[in-house]
């Protein structure tokens, strides 16, 4: 599987409130990611392990996390992360490690972005080794046999046609890709082109593999109804006899900002078109810039509340939806404003969208208003840290391209977004950005 | 029996019931006016939902209003007596909190979900949406508008399209036959006079039960129950007598052409409803087929004879007579092969007894699915308050457990046995 990007996705979300919340219930009551019940150790081997003990949850989830995702590959082997991580999920110990999983009630999928793969697991907590060690199997002992692979390319080529056949989705591929030029790791798709699959070997794979997945690359992250010394040490036999190595230097261009201010057309199946007016938005590392950059998406995509919707689709009545695409990763990444529109407004909704960006980058931002904005991201915050599997997947994902303790620190950094830190980061994506628009095919006229 | 006693007993039964699976104890209350209050707090979330389940179901629908529950639901969402629809999104929005409707065909429920310190605000709009709806005519002339078009055929999936033809042949006159989301032309003539008169006939306190589960503590949640509830008055409720439906006197095939390339195809057969004789077995039987890539119609339809990427069974738990029901997606081409298979797999469970290792690893999935799917708050309101309304009780989910523990395989092939005798193949092909 690729891995989704929400709308601010993994993002993460702001927070008005860490506080009263606390306050509430007296300190008994939890925070979401309860930074009193997560733990982290790092083995001899370099890997990092983070548990967060969730007793009564009665389930365990565990994630696997690599640090090599397709900014990693050589162009001529675009695709090859994604391909690696669909050979281990399939193969990983020689039989195939998910049914270990499934047969136990429990769940399993894997994931491949810019700057990592994951292998992730949810079982009930008495299943917790099962899951452990079948993961440890993905991600340490894949089967390079040619038949595999040919069977996951067939797959990974489904998955692509399933992309195009959604706008939504294929859009914000285009962004990437036309927003950052091939000078940069970003701008390449993350499956890869058929071109490039087709010449994968299997010795290419596995040399990927021997460079990428070394444990001082690697974390696991485990939360559930388990504890922090029987996981360290089950996660030492599983993972403690690897040994570190050196990692080739990570060469990424860092993207200019503001973008060139080019217009890409293509044409997508339906009747409507679709708009997107790419910027690049903060790295991981710039964390105010980040918070800040979630509370102008929710300023403008909240259902009807939002500012896009309010002036695009109910007082102008210009475009059908519209919304924001958001991800932190590791370096500057993609901002996106889309809309969805008749073919004939493109040119209105292009001129709405601007106005808004400019709108924020000009007039302060109320504090009612933010206030709000800050609220529903910390909501946000709270909703996707529910259950063990969303907060293994937060740790997980923070460790990836940052720390796991951003995750834990992001409720603060989200309470002091100010009005002015609005006004600075929307000056970025006030500019002239680069507009992805998907056109329907033409009507054949009526004879 | 006088209430407190009944109270009483209650709590005994659940401080039984509690499983150690449970994160926080389970409380329920049945306020004065009839109103059935269930609270599991759990401090170690941040989140609350409350979810509001009423007994109003597909038995309540007159067969010439089809879909008006459908309707009335969404009309709750559009405005109130003292705010608009978009004052209450604000109002939530406020303290971060989401609110949505669902219909099913033995109840309709309305829940919020918020961080927790937003929770008394979130339950007061829950309160004031249900108990207080507008109906203003030109949000009712809107919403009925957009129902009458998501009923058409065309705005339908192919899975929708072929269950609704298998629910009307399989339940002939029974409401389980008719589409939840109701019919096109029924609901173009419901009136606005009729959604009024369907709430206030049986949007009532004793047809409601109200679940709230997450960070808050069980004090706190009595307490805002009984301040946006207490007030609430009962009203005269009958639930219209109906009869159950026919058995089927012989296996019927019913076809549909639909705008698609492949081939949908659905066959099921009548089977026990929710605690009844054979449920469990029948549970069992279910996760024998579907659910895991080992399981029995994967293996053999995907992977053995590669004639289905998508193929699964499904078993809905519901008060009246339910179905296991087969769906898998094909080749036109396949019909023939895909039914010959899919009933060989059937013959097989009839034929012997599933093996103790293949039985251990369909209960180890139900257990350990049903585990994950309740992991969110809102996934356990939802459950606590549905088995309350489906008369199962609260504790349902412990029992439901221990109970597929026990399935014993001569159960599972007697099961097989009363279950997968008559049934209903329903098909969509393409209409080329």
């Amino acid at each position: 599987m690729r891995e989704r990007s929400g709308m601010m996705g993994r993002a993460l979300y702001a927070a008005l409130a860490l506080a009263s919340l606390l306050a509430v219930g007296g300190p008994a009551w939890a925070a979401p990611l309860d930074p009193r019940h997560i733990k982290s150790a790092t083995l001899g081997n370099g890997l990092v392990l983070v548990v967060y003990e969730r007793p009564g949850s009665g389930v365990a989830s565990v994630e696997v996390v690599v640090r090599a995702g397709s900014a990693d590959e050589p162009a001529e082997l675009s695709g090859i992360a994604h391909l690696l991580e669909h050979v281990c999920w399939v193969s990983g110990g020689g039989s195939d490690p998910r049914l270990r999983i499934e047969d136990r009630g429990g769940t399993t999928n894997a994931g491949t972005l810019r700057d990592y793969t994951r292998f992730y697991a949810s079982v009930p907590a008495a299943d917790f080794s099962a899951a452990l060690s079948a993961l440890a199997d993905m991600a340490l002992r894949p089967d390079f046999d040619p038949r595999i692979i040919a069977r996951e390319r067939k797959v990974i080529a489904e998955e692509v046609a399933a992309r195009r056949d959604q706008p939504r989705t294929w859009i914000s591929d285009l962004a990437f890709e036309y927003l950052f030029d091939d000078s940069c790791a970003y701008g390449r798709p993350i499956e890869g082109s058929e071109k490039t699959l087709a010449v994968i070997q299997p010795y290419q794979l596995a040399a990927f593999h021997e460079t990428w997945y070394v444990p001082n690359n690697m974390a696991v992250v485990v939360s559930g109804e388990v504890s922090f010394s029987r996981v360290l040490s089950e996660v030492k036999k599983a993972f403690g006899g690897l040994s570190p190595q050196a990692l080739p230097a990570r060469a990424r261009g860092q993207a200019p900002r503001p973008a060139s201010g080019k217009e890409v057309t293509f044409t997508a199946p339906g009747t409507r078109a679709w708009v997107m007016a790419a910027f690049v938005g903060p790295a991981a590392d710039e964390r105010n810039e980040v918070a800040t950059t979630d509370v102008i998406s929710v300023l403008l995509d909240y259902g009807a509340l939002g500012r896009l919707s309010r002036a695009l689709v109910e007082t102008k009545r210009l475009a059908k939806t519209a919304g924001v695409d958001f991800l932190t990763q590791r370096d500057r990444a993609l901002f996106g404003v889309w809309a969805v529109c008749d073919p004939d407004q493109v040119p209105a909704v292009k001129r709405e969208i601007r106005a808004q960006l400019k709108r924020l980058a000009q007039e302060p931002v109320s504090p009612a208003e933010l206030a709000r904005a800050k609220r529903l991201v910390y909501a946000g915050y709270c909703f996707s840290n529910e259950t063990p599997a969303d907060c293994a997947s937060t740790l997980a994902f923070y460790e990836a391209v940052d720390s796991y303790r951003a995750a834990i620190q992001y409720p603060a950094r989200l309470g002091s977004v100010t009005a002015e830190d609005i006004a600075r980061v929307a000056k970025w994506y006030a500019g002239d950005p680069v507009w992805v628009v998907l056109m329907p095919k033409p009507k054949e006229d009526a004879p | 029996m006088t209430r407190a006693l009944r109270r009483w007993l209650w709590a005994a039964v659940l401080m039984l019931a509690a499983g150690p699976a449970a994160a926080g104890s389970i409380s329920r209350v049945e306020m004065p006016n009839g109103m059935t209050v269930i609270v599991k707090s759990d401090p170690t979330t941040a989140v609350v939902a409350a979810d509001l389940v009423l007994r109003v179901s597909a038995l309540d629908e007159p067969e010439d209003e089809c879909g008006i529950r459908n309707l009335v639901q969404h009309l709750l969402l559009r405005g109130t007596e003292s705010d608009s629809g978009d004052g209450v999104v604000r109002r939530l929005a406020q303290v971060g909190a989401y609110m949505d409707v669902g219909v099913g065909l033995d109840y309709v429920e309305v829940y919020v979900v918020s961080p927790a310190d937003g929770f008394e605000a979130a339950l007061k709009a829950l309160a004031e949406v249900v108990r207080r709806p507008a109906f203003a005519p030109q949000e009712f002339e809107r919403q009925k508008k957009a129902l009458v078009k998501a009923a058409q055929p065309e705005a339908r999936d192919p899975f929708q399209e072929v269950y609704a033809a298998f629910r009307r042949e399989l339940y002939g006159a029974h409401p389980y036959g008719r589409p939840t989301d109701g019919e096109a032309d029924t609901l173009a003539r419901i009136t606005r006079a009729q959604v009024v008169a369907f709430h206030a006939r049986h949007y009532l306190p004793q047809n409601a039960v109200l679940a709230v589960c997450g960070g808050v503590s069980e004090a706190r949640a009595a307490r805002a129950a009984r301040r946006e509830f207490g007030d609430w008055s009962p009203g005269p409720c009958v639930t219209p007598a109906v009869k159950p439906p026919e058995p089927l006197s012989a296996s019927e095939v019913v076809v549909k052409e639909l705008p698609v390339g492949r081939l949908y195809f659905l066959l099921g057969f009548p089977a026990p409803a929710a605690g009844q004789k054979g449920y469990y077995a029948v549970q069992v039987l279910d996760a024998l087929l579907s659910g895991r890539n080992t399981a029995r119609l994967p293996s053999y339809l995907r992977d053995r004879l590669g004639i289905a990427y998508q193929v699964s069974s499904f078993y809905p738990t519901l008060a009246h007579q339910s179905h296991l029901a087969i769906y898998l997606v094909t080749d036109p081409e396949r019909l023939s092969q895909a039914k010959e298979s899919v009933l060989g797999v059937l013959r097989g469970l009839l034929r012997k007894p599933p093996s103790a290792q293949e039985l251990d690893s369909a209960k180890r999935y139900l257990t350990g699915s049903y585990l994950l799917g309740h992991q969110r708050v809102k996934d356990q309101a939802y459950a606590l308050a549905w088995y309350e309304v489906l008369g199962l009780g609260a504790d349902f989910g412990d029992r439901y457990l221990a109970r597929i523990q026990a399935v014993t395989p001569e159960e599972v092939q007697n099961a097989a046995r009363s279950v997968l005798r008559r049934f209903v193949l329903s098909i969509g092909l393409p209409d080329q």
